[in-house]
Parts: structure tokens; C-alpha cells; sequence
């Protein structure tokens, strides 16, 4: 249960993408949580909610969209979907070099919101 | 309303610090393993007994983490190792940060290996790099052998495994054949050290592994 920190850390990207571009309110955080991730994005919704109280974020809104996992063979270089059961094979040439290519990331992926409101 | 695209890791200052400390303990010359395990498991009881196997060999250092205590790090320094206490309060895993910190406090240069132990928790320290050469994963028989099934992202994390307290496999309820099997699946590249701290079954393959990967990285 570490959403809290993920949170922190979350907002002060948010924060800081927002001053640099003139953006104020932020009115949407598009999340990026990989389903590998150790991430619950229930916990991190709330925990969210609660980091961005009285905050200039308080009127923004978390919208996640969970990435389901791909895998790549390193061998005959086919990218697949990396299966429920964690079976590390490739389908295609039945080699065990594999990498994760997606579903671990945490990625904040871009901000919506308001630009030179109330500015000069 | 005007969509910025940012594309940043949200755990990017973690990474950040980790890429610090990898690239020191290449400098130093330090093999590190970050060693994880549901609480319980025998992480630091491993140590110890690593420790009784390897003094005036092979000088090596531990960084604690734990939630709470000095306790693991007062049994392992009672084997004459250099060992750092990290307590992390409610934090449910050690992240990057901390261990910059902590080396601090040790003589890098003076080690050829260095242990992280962290916190006794299978899902969130897999999240979090530390800068380590390395994961090891500890099992131990009574935690059951459906943990690769419950806990794959570790699994799939950890290269090397050690199944801990196969003196116990009379008494507890544990399929070997069936946790091979699992793992073989998730990692079929991977490790598997089967041991027992207690009577020391398999402890000479555990210390001939960790020689090998400090060979590895001598500076």
C-alpha cells in the first residue's frame, strides 16, 4: 500500500507541467497504470482525492486507463500479449528470451485544463 | 479546454536516484542484491548464516528495512558485518532515496557485497529500483507453494529464487515439484536454490552463487 507516495509524486508532476504551462484550473490527469503495476487504482483515486485538497489541483479529476501487458521475443522479435499465467514462451518460436515491452508503467500521459484564465 | 501532453514516469525521481546509486556501486566495484521475501521467510536469518560462511572471504555489507526496530540488524551485526537499520514507519517497501542515504554510512570501498534487505512484503518492493545488480527472491515451505500463482510479478521480477526451510518439507503441506514447475514457467532461465538455514542443506550452493556473481563484478 504505497498509493499515498505514488500520489505525492503524481502531483507534483502535475503541479509542475501546469505552472509551466499556464494552465489553471487542471480539470482532467490522464494516468497511464500498467496492469503489472503494483498499483491500485482505487487506493490511488482516493489517495489522489486527498492529496489535491485545498490544493489549486482540488477541482481536478484522476482518469485512469489501465495498460494490459505486452511482451516482445528477443529471439524472432514478435510482440505479443503477455499472458494471465505469467508463461514467459514466446507463441511464435517458443523462445524464453522475453521482455516486458508494456504493462509496468505508471506514466502520467498528458492534462487537461483552462490556459491563460485570469492571466494577463 | 487544451490537452497537454507530459509522458513522465510518475515514479521517475525513484528512478532517477536508483540510476545514481547503480552507477556508484559499478564505481565501487560492490555487487549488490536486493533480497525480498514475504515477512517471515528467513531473509535475515539467511544472512547470518551467510555471514558465518563468508567472514574473511568475501566483505560484505547489509542495509535493514524494516518497519519498525533494530532487531534484524542488531542479529546481523552480531556477526562482525557492517549493517545499516532503515526503519520506514508504515512504508510498506524500501524505495531509492533511502538507500542513496544509507550509503552514507558505508565504506563502499571496503565491500565487495552489499545485501538489501527489504521490507517482508511480496508486492510492493517489486515496484521500486534500488539501484541493485540484482533481485533474489526467498520462499520458504510454510508459506505454501501457491505463492508463484498469487504473487507472479515478483516471480517474474526476482531471477533467482531460494526456496528457504526444506528441512521442513515432512511437516508442511509444500509440492517442490509443483513450485518448480511455476517458476520454471514465469522464469524458465531462472534460479532455483533449495536450502535449509537450520541444517544447512544447500548452503554451499547459495555461498558458491554469490562468489560467482562478485567474481563477476570485481572492480
Amino acid at each position: 500500500m504505497h498509493e499515498f507516495s505514488v500520489a505525492q509524486s503524481l502531483v507534483e508532476i502535475v503541479r509542475d507541467v501546469a505552472a509551466k504551462e499556464g494552465m489553471q484550473p487542471v480539470q482532467v490527469v490522464h494516468l497511464r497504470v500498467g496492469r503489472l503495476s503494483c498499483i491500485d487504482p482505487e487506493a490511488l483515486a482516493m489517495a489522489y482525492e486527498l492529496v489535491t485538497e485545498k490544493t489549486l489541483l482540488e477541482a481536478s479529476r484522476l482518469d485512469i486507463q489501465r495498460v494490459d501487458p505486452q511482451a516482445a521475443c528477443g529471439d524472432c522479435g514478435r510482440t505479443f500479449d503477455f499472458p494471465e499465467d505469467f508463461s514467459a514462451r514466446c507463441p511464435q518460436c517458443g523462445s524464453t528470451d522475453i521482455r516486458i515491452v508494456q504493462g509496468r508503467e505508471l506514466t502520467v500521459d498528458s492534462i487537461e485544463g483552462e490556459i491563460g484564465n485570469g492571466g494577463d | 479546454m487544451v490537452e497537454i501532453k507530459v509522458l513522465q514516469n510518475v515514479l521517475k525521481a525513484n528512478d532517477a536516484i536508483a540510476a545514481e546509486n547503480r552507477k556508484r556501486f559499478k564505481e565501487t566495484g560492490v555487487y549488490v542484491i536486493d533480497l525480498m521475501s514475504s515477512p517471515g521467510a528467513g531473509k535475515t536469518t539467511l544472512l547470518e548464516q551467510t555471514a558465518k560462511r563468508l567472514a574473511g572471504e568475501i566483505p560484505f555489507g547489509v542495509i535493514e528495512g524494516d518497519l519498525a526496530t533494530a532487531a534484524d540488524a542488531e542479529r546481523v551485526a552480531a556477526h562482525g558485518v557492517p549493517v545499516l537499520q532503515i526503519n520506514t514507519g508504515k512504508g510498506c517497501h524500501l524505495d531509492a532515496n533511502q538507500i542513496h542515504n544509507a550509503l552514507q554510512h558505508f565504506d563502499l570501498e571496503g565491500l565487495q557485497l552489499l545485501f538489501i534487505e527489504n521490507v517482508g512484503n511480496l508486492v510492493c518492493p517489486a515496484e521500486f529500483d534500488l539501484g541493485q545488480q540484482t533481485k533474489v527472491l526467498i520462499l520458504s515451505t510454510p508459506e505454501g507453494d501457491d505463492k508463484p500463482e498469487k504473487y507472479p510479478v515478483m516471480f517474474q521480477q526476482c531471477p533467482t529464487l531460494v526456496i528457504n526451510k526444506i528441512d521442513l518439507l515432512p511437516y508442511v503441506p509444500f509440492d517442490l515439484d509443483k513450485v518448480r514447475a511455476l517458476v520454471r514457467k514465469i522464469q524458465p532461465e531462472g534460479r532455483i536454490l533449495e536450502l535449509s538455514c537450520s541444517t544447512g542443506e544447500g548452503m554451499d550452493a547459495w555461498i558458491d552463487f554469490l562468489r560467482d556473481q562478485v567474481s563477476r563484478s570485481v572492480r
